[in-house]
Protein backbone atom coordinates (compact mmCIF):
# COMPACT_ATOMS: atom_id res chain seq x y z
CA UNK A 1 0.00 0.00 0.00
CA UNK A 2 1.12 3.42 -0.47
CA UNK A 3 1.11 6.45 1.76
CA UNK A 4 -1.81 8.12 0.66
CA UNK A 5 -1.25 11.26 2.67
CA UNK A 6 1.60 13.03 4.70
CA UNK A 7 5.71 12.66 3.32
CA UNK A 8 5.34 13.96 -0.43
CA UNK A 9 7.16 11.97 -2.60
CA UNK A 10 8.55 9.28 0.43
CA UNK A 11 7.26 5.89 0.29
CA UNK A 12 6.54 5.50 3.88
CA UNK A 13 5.37 1.79 4.03
CA UNK A 14 6.14 -1.43 2.38
CA UNK A 15 4.41 -2.07 -0.32
CA UNK A 16 2.84 -5.27 0.95
CA UNK A 17 -0.68 -5.33 0.85
CA UNK A 18 -0.30 -7.68 -2.21
CA UNK A 19 1.75 -10.46 0.24
CA UNK A 20 -1.03 -10.00 2.22
CA UNK A 21 1.00 -8.73 4.95
CA UNK A 22 -0.71 -6.61 8.30
CA UNK A 23 1.54 -4.27 8.33
CA UNK A 24 1.71 -1.25 10.86
CA UNK A 25 1.47 1.55 8.21
CA UNK A 26 3.40 4.65 8.16
CA UNK A 27 2.21 7.89 9.92
CA UNK A 28 -0.48 9.47 7.80
CA UNK A 29 -1.69 6.04 6.47
CA UNK A 30 -3.63 4.80 9.26
CA UNK A 31 -1.45 6.25 12.01
CA UNK A 32 -2.65 3.17 14.53
CA UNK A 33 -0.52 0.37 15.21
CA UNK A 34 -1.99 -3.10 14.76
CA UNK A 35 -0.67 -6.05 13.78
CA UNK A 36 2.99 -5.68 13.04
CA UNK A 37 5.40 -6.87 11.37
CA UNK A 38 9.06 -7.48 12.53
CA UNK A 39 12.49 -8.44 11.31
CA UNK A 40 14.16 -11.29 12.38
CA UNK A 41 16.44 -12.25 10.14
CA UNK A 42 17.62 -11.91 6.32
CA UNK A 43 19.58 -13.15 3.75
CA UNK A 44 23.52 -12.93 3.91
CA UNK A 45 24.96 -10.56 0.82
CA UNK A 46 28.38 -12.20 0.73
CA UNK A 47 29.66 -15.95 -0.07
CA UNK A 48 32.44 -15.28 1.14
CA UNK A 49 32.12 -13.06 4.47
CA UNK A 50 29.81 -14.64 6.89
CA UNK A 51 31.47 -13.30 10.01
CA UNK A 52 29.46 -15.07 12.94
CA UNK A 53 26.39 -17.56 13.06
CA UNK A 54 24.27 -15.28 15.00
CA UNK A 55 24.92 -12.83 12.73
CA UNK A 56 22.78 -13.87 10.07
CA UNK A 57 20.05 -13.91 12.76
CA UNK A 58 20.51 -10.14 13.30
CA UNK A 59 20.76 -9.34 9.88
CA UNK A 60 18.76 -6.45 10.60
CA UNK A 61 18.89 -4.29 7.28
CA UNK A 62 16.99 -1.68 9.29
CA UNK A 63 13.97 -1.93 7.59
CA UNK A 64 12.22 -3.06 10.32
CA UNK A 65 8.47 -2.64 9.59
CA UNK A 66 7.76 -1.32 12.81
CA UNK A 67 6.19 1.87 13.09
CA UNK A 68 5.30 2.63 16.25
CA UNK A 69 6.46 -0.23 18.36
CA UNK A 70 10.21 -0.39 19.02
CA UNK A 71 9.44 -4.54 19.84
CA UNK A 72 12.54 -5.61 17.40
CA UNK A 73 13.71 -8.88 18.20
CA UNK A 74 17.17 -8.00 17.55
CA UNK A 75 19.24 -10.58 19.70
CA UNK A 76 22.00 -8.97 19.53
CA UNK A 77 21.48 -5.59 19.17
CA UNK A 78 24.76 -4.43 18.99
CA UNK A 79 25.60 -6.75 15.71
CA UNK A 80 23.40 -4.60 13.70
CA UNK A 81 24.92 -6.11 10.17
CA UNK A 82 23.42 -4.27 7.40
CA UNK A 83 23.66 -4.51 3.70
CA UNK A 84 24.78 -1.01 3.23
CA UNK A 85 20.74 0.04 2.84
CA UNK A 86 18.90 2.36 5.30
CA UNK A 87 14.90 1.56 6.76
CA UNK A 88 12.52 3.27 4.98
CA UNK A 89 11.38 6.53 5.88
CA UNK A 90 8.25 6.38 7.81
CA UNK A 91 9.53 3.71 9.81
CA UNK A 92 10.70 4.15 13.56
CA UNK A 93 13.18 1.59 13.47
CA UNK A 94 13.68 1.86 17.22
CA UNK A 95 15.68 -1.41 18.17
CA UNK A 96 17.11 -2.38 22.16
CA UNK A 97 18.66 -4.34 23.18
CA UNK A 98 16.51 -7.66 24.51
CA UNK A 99 16.64 -6.67 27.98
CA UNK A 100 15.31 -3.51 27.98
CA UNK A 101 12.98 -4.30 24.86
CA UNK A 102 10.41 -5.43 26.82
CA UNK A 103 10.05 -2.25 28.84
CA UNK A 104 9.95 0.26 26.02
CA UNK A 105 6.90 1.24 24.75
CA UNK A 106 6.75 3.19 21.36
CA UNK A 107 5.28 6.33 22.68
CA UNK A 108 7.33 6.04 25.96
CA UNK A 109 10.53 5.25 24.27
CA UNK A 110 10.47 9.43 23.43
CA UNK A 111 9.67 10.87 26.73
CA UNK A 112 11.51 8.65 28.78
CA UNK A 113 14.25 6.98 26.98
CA UNK A 114 16.81 4.89 28.85
CA UNK A 115 20.30 5.61 28.28
CA UNK A 116 21.81 3.24 25.69
CA UNK A 117 18.28 2.85 24.16
CA UNK A 118 18.95 3.24 20.60
CA UNK A 119 15.77 4.61 17.66
CA UNK A 120 16.45 5.18 14.38
CA UNK A 121 14.42 8.85 14.49
CA UNK A 122 14.30 11.69 16.98
CA UNK A 123 11.30 13.05 18.22
CA UNK A 124 10.73 16.57 16.71
CA UNK A 125 12.47 19.82 17.91
CA UNK A 126 15.92 18.90 18.48
CA UNK A 127 19.09 20.98 18.18
CA UNK A 128 22.05 19.74 17.01
CA UNK A 129 25.59 20.58 19.23
CA UNK A 130 28.85 19.44 19.25
CA UNK A 131 30.20 19.06 22.36
CA UNK A 132 34.32 18.40 22.68
CA UNK A 133 33.92 17.50 18.94
CA UNK A 134 31.39 14.90 19.22
CA UNK A 135 27.98 15.47 17.58
CA UNK A 136 24.88 15.43 19.58
CA UNK A 137 21.13 15.94 19.42
CA UNK A 138 19.65 17.46 22.35
CA UNK A 139 15.73 16.59 22.26
CA UNK A 140 14.40 18.73 24.53
CA UNK A 141 16.57 17.98 27.23
CA UNK A 142 16.85 14.07 26.00
CA UNK A 143 20.59 13.89 24.33
CA UNK A 144 21.03 11.70 21.58
CA UNK A 145 24.04 10.78 20.02
CA UNK A 146 24.34 9.87 15.89
CA UNK A 147 26.19 6.96 15.61
CA UNK A 148 26.64 4.67 12.35
CA UNK A 149 25.82 1.41 13.28
CA UNK A 150 26.23 -0.83 10.28
CA UNK A 151 25.95 1.51 7.93
CA UNK A 152 22.94 3.43 9.28
CA UNK A 153 23.00 6.36 11.21
CA UNK A 154 21.11 5.12 14.76
CA UNK A 155 20.47 7.90 17.61
CA UNK A 156 21.54 6.66 21.12
CA UNK A 157 20.11 8.01 24.53
CA UNK A 158 23.85 9.47 26.22
CA UNK A 159 23.70 11.18 29.59
CA UNK A 160 23.90 14.80 28.92
CA UNK A 161 27.70 15.75 27.36
CA UNK A 162 30.32 17.97 29.19
CA UNK B 1 40.36 -33.35 -16.54
CA UNK B 2 37.55 -35.68 -17.23
CA UNK B 3 35.93 -36.14 -14.02
CA UNK B 4 34.62 -39.28 -13.30
CA UNK B 5 30.72 -38.40 -12.81
CA UNK B 6 29.50 -39.21 -16.48
CA UNK B 7 26.83 -37.85 -17.56
CA UNK B 8 23.97 -36.22 -15.75
CA UNK B 9 20.69 -34.72 -17.32
CA UNK B 10 19.56 -31.63 -15.64
CA UNK B 11 16.26 -30.08 -16.46
CA UNK B 12 16.58 -26.52 -16.85
CA UNK B 13 13.62 -24.24 -16.54
CA UNK B 14 11.75 -24.18 -19.66
CA UNK B 15 12.53 -27.47 -20.20
CA UNK B 16 15.59 -27.86 -21.90
CA UNK B 17 17.73 -30.18 -21.17
CA UNK B 18 21.28 -30.11 -20.55
CA UNK B 19 23.80 -32.96 -20.63
CA UNK B 20 27.20 -32.32 -18.01
CA UNK B 21 29.47 -34.02 -19.77
CA UNK B 22 32.16 -35.57 -17.81
CA UNK B 23 34.01 -32.51 -16.33
CA UNK B 24 36.73 -30.49 -17.82
CA UNK B 25 36.05 -30.22 -21.28
CA UNK B 26 32.46 -28.98 -21.52
CA UNK B 27 33.03 -26.03 -19.15
CA UNK B 28 36.92 -25.06 -20.72
CA UNK B 29 34.10 -24.82 -23.76
CA UNK B 30 32.19 -22.83 -22.04
CA UNK B 31 35.24 -20.38 -21.64
CA UNK B 32 36.67 -20.41 -24.61
CA UNK B 33 34.06 -20.09 -27.16
CA UNK B 34 32.56 -16.70 -28.66
CA UNK B 35 28.87 -16.42 -27.30
CA UNK B 36 27.03 -18.13 -29.26
CA UNK B 37 23.15 -18.95 -28.59
CA UNK B 38 22.93 -22.55 -27.78
CA UNK B 39 20.53 -24.65 -29.63
CA UNK B 40 18.05 -26.09 -26.93
CA UNK B 41 17.54 -29.15 -29.26
CA UNK B 42 21.22 -30.32 -29.35
CA UNK B 43 22.98 -31.64 -26.20
CA UNK B 44 25.99 -29.65 -26.12
CA UNK B 45 28.15 -32.37 -24.94
CA UNK B 46 31.66 -32.77 -26.77
CA UNK B 47 32.17 -36.08 -28.65
CA UNK B 48 34.22 -37.15 -25.14
CA UNK B 49 31.48 -37.68 -23.32
CA UNK B 50 32.05 -40.97 -21.93
CA UNK B 51 28.83 -41.97 -20.92
CA UNK B 52 25.90 -42.08 -22.72
CA UNK B 53 23.65 -39.26 -22.34
CA UNK B 54 20.50 -41.11 -23.45
CA UNK B 55 19.36 -41.04 -20.10
CA UNK B 56 15.81 -40.17 -19.81
CA UNK B 57 15.58 -37.13 -17.00
CA UNK B 58 12.29 -38.90 -15.79
CA UNK B 59 15.02 -40.99 -13.64
CA UNK B 60 15.60 -38.14 -11.55
CA UNK B 61 18.95 -37.03 -11.68
CA UNK B 62 20.85 -37.31 -8.15
CA UNK B 63 21.96 -33.95 -6.52
CA UNK B 64 25.36 -33.66 -7.39
CA UNK B 65 28.12 -33.98 -4.73
CA UNK B 66 30.95 -33.33 -6.44
CA UNK B 67 32.53 -30.64 -7.62
CA UNK B 68 33.06 -30.65 -11.20
CA UNK B 69 36.98 -29.20 -11.79
CA UNK B 70 35.85 -27.06 -15.00
CA UNK B 71 33.62 -24.44 -12.86
CA UNK B 72 36.72 -23.66 -10.68
CA UNK B 73 38.67 -23.40 -13.40
CA UNK B 74 36.36 -20.95 -15.04
CA UNK B 75 35.90 -19.42 -11.45
CA UNK B 76 39.57 -18.98 -11.32
CA UNK B 77 40.01 -17.33 -14.73
CA UNK B 78 36.74 -15.07 -13.59
CA UNK B 79 39.37 -14.10 -10.80
CA UNK B 80 42.97 -13.62 -13.41
CA UNK B 81 40.39 -11.51 -15.40
CA UNK B 82 39.24 -9.51 -12.52
CA UNK B 83 42.59 -8.58 -11.51
CA UNK B 84 43.97 -7.04 -14.86
CA UNK B 85 41.14 -5.01 -14.83
CA UNK B 86 43.08 -1.32 -13.08
CA UNK B 87 39.77 0.48 -13.27
CA UNK B 88 36.27 0.13 -13.67
CA UNK B 89 33.28 0.96 -12.67
CA UNK B 90 30.38 -1.65 -11.57
CA UNK B 91 26.59 -0.82 -11.53
CA UNK B 92 24.48 -3.24 -9.45
CA UNK B 93 20.65 -4.23 -9.10
CA UNK B 94 20.31 -6.09 -5.31
CA UNK B 95 16.89 -7.59 -4.26
CA UNK B 96 17.68 -9.13 -0.83
CA UNK B 97 15.16 -10.81 1.48
CA UNK B 98 14.30 -10.21 4.85
CA UNK B 99 12.44 -12.43 7.21
CA UNK B 100 9.61 -11.43 8.50
CA UNK B 101 8.44 -12.71 11.97
CA UNK B 102 5.99 -15.03 10.58
CA UNK B 103 8.78 -16.21 7.97
CA UNK B 104 7.36 -14.48 5.61
CA UNK B 105 9.98 -12.73 3.25
CA UNK B 106 10.27 -9.27 2.16
CA UNK B 107 12.28 -8.27 -0.50
CA UNK B 108 14.32 -4.79 -0.71
CA UNK B 109 15.95 -3.60 -3.31
CA UNK B 110 18.77 -1.45 -3.50
CA UNK B 111 21.48 -0.02 -6.69
CA UNK B 112 24.85 0.74 -6.09
CA UNK B 113 27.88 2.63 -8.40
CA UNK B 114 30.97 1.15 -7.44
CA UNK B 115 34.05 3.05 -8.89
CA UNK B 116 36.99 1.24 -8.54
CA UNK B 117 41.08 2.26 -8.93
CA UNK B 118 43.40 -0.29 -8.20
CA UNK B 119 45.27 -0.55 -5.85
CA UNK B 120 43.53 0.89 -3.30
CA UNK B 121 40.89 3.24 -4.26
CA UNK B 122 37.21 2.52 -4.63
CA UNK B 123 34.79 4.67 -4.10
CA UNK B 124 30.57 2.98 -4.03
CA UNK B 125 27.42 5.41 -4.49
CA UNK B 126 24.72 3.53 -2.69
CA UNK B 127 20.67 4.00 -3.06
CA UNK B 128 18.41 1.93 -1.88
CA UNK B 129 14.02 0.96 -2.09
CA UNK B 130 13.90 4.03 0.71
CA UNK B 131 15.16 6.54 -1.25
CA UNK B 132 18.38 6.37 1.11
CA UNK B 133 21.83 7.19 -0.03
CA UNK B 134 25.18 6.33 0.80
CA UNK B 135 29.00 7.09 -0.20
CA UNK B 136 31.54 5.07 0.57
CA UNK B 137 34.95 5.98 0.15
CA UNK B 138 38.27 4.29 0.08
CA UNK B 139 41.70 5.89 -0.61
CA UNK B 140 44.13 2.75 0.76
CA UNK B 141 44.61 4.48 4.50
CA UNK B 142 41.00 5.49 5.57
CA UNK B 143 37.55 4.56 4.60
CA UNK B 144 34.71 6.97 5.02
CA UNK B 145 30.76 6.71 4.94
CA UNK B 146 29.16 9.50 4.15
CA UNK B 147 25.22 9.93 4.19
CA UNK B 148 24.56 13.45 1.76
CA UNK B 149 21.37 13.92 3.00
CA UNK B 150 21.56 14.26 6.87
CA UNK B 151 25.27 14.55 6.32
CA UNK B 152 26.89 12.37 9.06
CA UNK B 153 30.38 10.82 8.17
CA UNK B 154 32.50 8.71 9.75
CA UNK B 155 35.88 7.68 8.94
CA UNK B 156 37.28 4.52 10.17
CA UNK B 157 40.95 3.56 9.60
CA UNK B 158 41.15 1.00 7.00
CA UNK B 159 43.98 -1.41 5.73
CA UNK B 160 46.00 -1.05 2.23
CA UNK B 161 44.11 -3.26 -0.13
CA UNK B 162 40.69 -3.69 -1.06
CA UNK B 163 40.35 -7.17 0.19
CA UNK B 164 41.36 -6.28 3.63
CA UNK B 165 39.22 -3.47 3.31
CA UNK B 166 36.26 -5.37 2.41
CA UNK B 167 36.69 -8.17 4.92
CA UNK B 168 37.64 -5.54 7.82
CA UNK B 169 34.32 -3.14 7.15
CA UNK B 170 32.29 -6.47 7.25
CA UNK B 171 33.28 -7.94 9.99
CA UNK B 172 34.24 -4.92 12.16
CA UNK B 173 31.36 -2.68 10.93
CA UNK B 174 28.91 -4.88 9.82
CA UNK B 175 29.26 -2.73 6.67
CA UNK B 176 29.35 -4.77 3.49
CA UNK B 177 30.10 -3.62 -0.35
CA UNK B 178 27.80 -4.09 -2.85
CA UNK B 179 29.37 -7.09 -4.25
CA UNK B 180 31.59 -7.70 -1.38
CA UNK B 181 33.02 -11.48 -2.76
CA UNK B 182 34.76 -9.32 -5.75
CA UNK B 183 37.75 -8.82 -3.51
CA UNK B 184 37.99 -12.23 -2.37
CA UNK B 185 37.76 -13.70 -6.05
CA UNK B 186 40.33 -11.66 -7.58
CA UNK B 187 42.61 -11.57 -4.96
CA UNK B 188 42.55 -15.54 -4.11
CA UNK B 189 41.77 -18.81 -6.00
CA UNK B 190 38.46 -20.19 -5.25
CA UNK B 191 38.54 -22.45 -2.64
CA UNK B 192 37.95 -25.80 -3.55
CA UNK B 193 38.31 -27.35 0.06
CA UNK B 194 35.39 -24.92 1.30
CA UNK B 195 33.03 -26.06 -1.76
CA UNK B 196 31.05 -29.04 -1.01
CA UNK B 197 29.27 -29.16 -4.38
CA UNK B 198 29.65 -27.33 -8.14
CA UNK B 199 27.25 -28.09 -10.84
CA UNK B 200 27.35 -26.81 -14.43
CA UNK B 201 23.50 -25.26 -14.97
CA UNK B 202 23.83 -24.75 -19.01
CA UNK B 203 23.90 -21.44 -20.67
CA UNK B 204 22.14 -18.76 -19.57
CA UNK B 205 21.46 -15.27 -20.95
CA UNK B 206 21.88 -12.37 -18.38
CA UNK B 207 21.33 -8.80 -19.15
CA UNK B 208 21.79 -9.62 -23.48
CA UNK B 209 25.53 -11.62 -22.82
CA UNK B 210 25.93 -15.29 -23.17
CA UNK B 211 27.47 -16.84 -19.73
CA UNK B 212 27.71 -20.26 -17.92
CA UNK B 213 25.25 -20.90 -14.99
CA UNK B 214 27.01 -22.08 -12.23
CA UNK B 215 25.15 -23.59 -8.92
CA UNK B 216 27.52 -24.32 -5.73
CA UNK B 217 26.88 -25.14 -2.44
CA UNK B 218 28.71 -24.03 1.00
CA UNK B 219 28.08 -24.51 4.37
CA UNK B 220 25.62 -22.21 5.40
CA UNK B 221 25.13 -21.46 1.34
CA UNK B 222 24.20 -22.20 -1.69
CA UNK B 223 25.14 -19.65 -4.59
CA UNK B 224 24.68 -19.27 -8.24
CA UNK B 225 26.67 -17.05 -10.43
CA UNK B 226 26.47 -16.39 -14.24
CA UNK B 227 29.86 -16.43 -16.08
CA UNK B 228 30.40 -14.02 -19.31
CA UNK B 229 31.41 -16.32 -21.84
CA UNK B 230 34.24 -15.48 -23.93
CA UNK B 231 37.01 -12.87 -23.78
CA UNK B 232 35.52 -11.75 -20.50
CA UNK B 233 34.58 -13.58 -18.18
CA UNK B 234 32.77 -11.15 -15.62
CA UNK B 235 30.32 -12.29 -13.11
CA UNK B 236 27.00 -10.60 -14.52
CA UNK B 237 24.48 -12.25 -11.59
CA UNK B 238 24.66 -13.58 -8.74
CA UNK B 239 22.27 -14.98 -6.20
CA UNK B 240 23.32 -16.32 -3.06
CA UNK B 241 20.60 -18.60 -0.93
CA UNK B 242 21.46 -18.75 2.97
CA UNK B 243 20.25 -22.65 3.84
CA UNK B 244 21.13 -21.94 7.72
CA UNK B 245 17.75 -20.70 7.82
CA UNK B 246 14.80 -22.32 6.88
CA UNK B 247 13.05 -19.87 5.49
CA UNK B 248 15.98 -19.74 3.02
CA UNK B 249 16.37 -16.09 2.28
CA UNK B 250 18.25 -14.84 -1.26
CA UNK B 251 20.14 -12.03 -1.98
CA UNK B 252 20.49 -11.64 -5.78
CA UNK B 253 22.90 -8.98 -7.44
CA UNK B 254 22.78 -8.07 -11.19
CA UNK B 255 25.84 -6.81 -12.41
CA UNK B 256 27.03 -4.40 -15.14
CA UNK B 257 30.35 -3.45 -15.98
CA UNK B 258 32.29 -0.22 -17.91
CA UNK B 259 35.74 -1.67 -18.27
CA UNK B 260 36.67 2.48 -19.28
CA UNK B 261 35.40 4.27 -16.84
CA UNK B 262 35.80 8.29 -16.62
CA UNK B 263 36.69 9.03 -13.03
CA UNK B 264 36.76 12.64 -11.77
CA UNK B 265 39.95 13.83 -9.59
CA UNK B 266 37.89 14.21 -6.35
CA UNK B 267 36.37 10.70 -6.88
CA UNK B 268 37.84 8.77 -4.18
CA UNK B 269 38.98 11.92 -1.51
CA UNK B 270 36.32 12.33 0.76
CA UNK B 271 36.22 16.29 1.45
CA UNK B 272 33.25 16.98 3.94
CA UNK B 273 30.95 19.97 2.13
CA UNK B 274 29.75 22.41 4.50
CA UNK B 275 27.84 21.37 7.11
CA UNK B 276 28.65 17.94 7.20
CA UNK B 277 29.34 16.28 11.05
CA UNK B 278 31.53 13.28 12.31
CA UNK B 279 29.69 11.23 13.95
CA UNK B 280 30.85 8.01 16.41
CA UNK B 281 31.09 4.42 14.88
CA UNK B 282 29.66 1.39 16.33
CA UNK B 283 31.45 -1.79 15.67
CA UNK B 284 29.66 -4.75 15.54
CA UNK B 285 30.87 -5.81 19.11
CA UNK B 286 29.41 -2.75 20.58
CA UNK B 287 32.02 -0.41 20.71
CA UNK B 288 32.16 3.00 20.06
CA UNK B 289 35.14 4.65 17.84
CA UNK B 290 35.05 8.23 18.25
CA UNK B 291 37.11 10.74 15.84
CA UNK B 292 40.74 11.00 17.30
CA UNK B 293 40.50 7.83 18.93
Amino acid sequence: MKNTSGSSGMRSTVAACAFGLMLALGLGYGGDAHAQREVRGGARTSVNHNVAANRNVNVNENRNVNVNANRNVNVNANVNRNVVVAGRPGYNNDYHPVATAAAVTATAAVTAAAIGSMTRTLPPSCAMTVVNGITYQNCGGTWYQPQYAGSQVTYVVVNPPG
Amino acid sequence: MNGSTGSKWIRRPGGCAVALAAAGLLIAGCAQQPAAPPSPAAPPAPAQAAAAPAKPAATAPTPSQTIDPGILETLDRMGSYLRTLQSFELKTNSDSDVILDNDQMAQFSRWATMKVRRPNGLRADIRDDSGDRKILYFNGKTATLFDPDNKFYATVDAPPTLAEMAKVLSERYGIELPVADLFDWDSNRIDAKAIKSADFLGYAEVDGSMTTHFALRQEGVDWQIWVERGASPLPRKLVITSTTEAARPQHSVLLRWNLAPKFGAGDFEFKPPPGAHRIVIRTTEGKVEAPGN
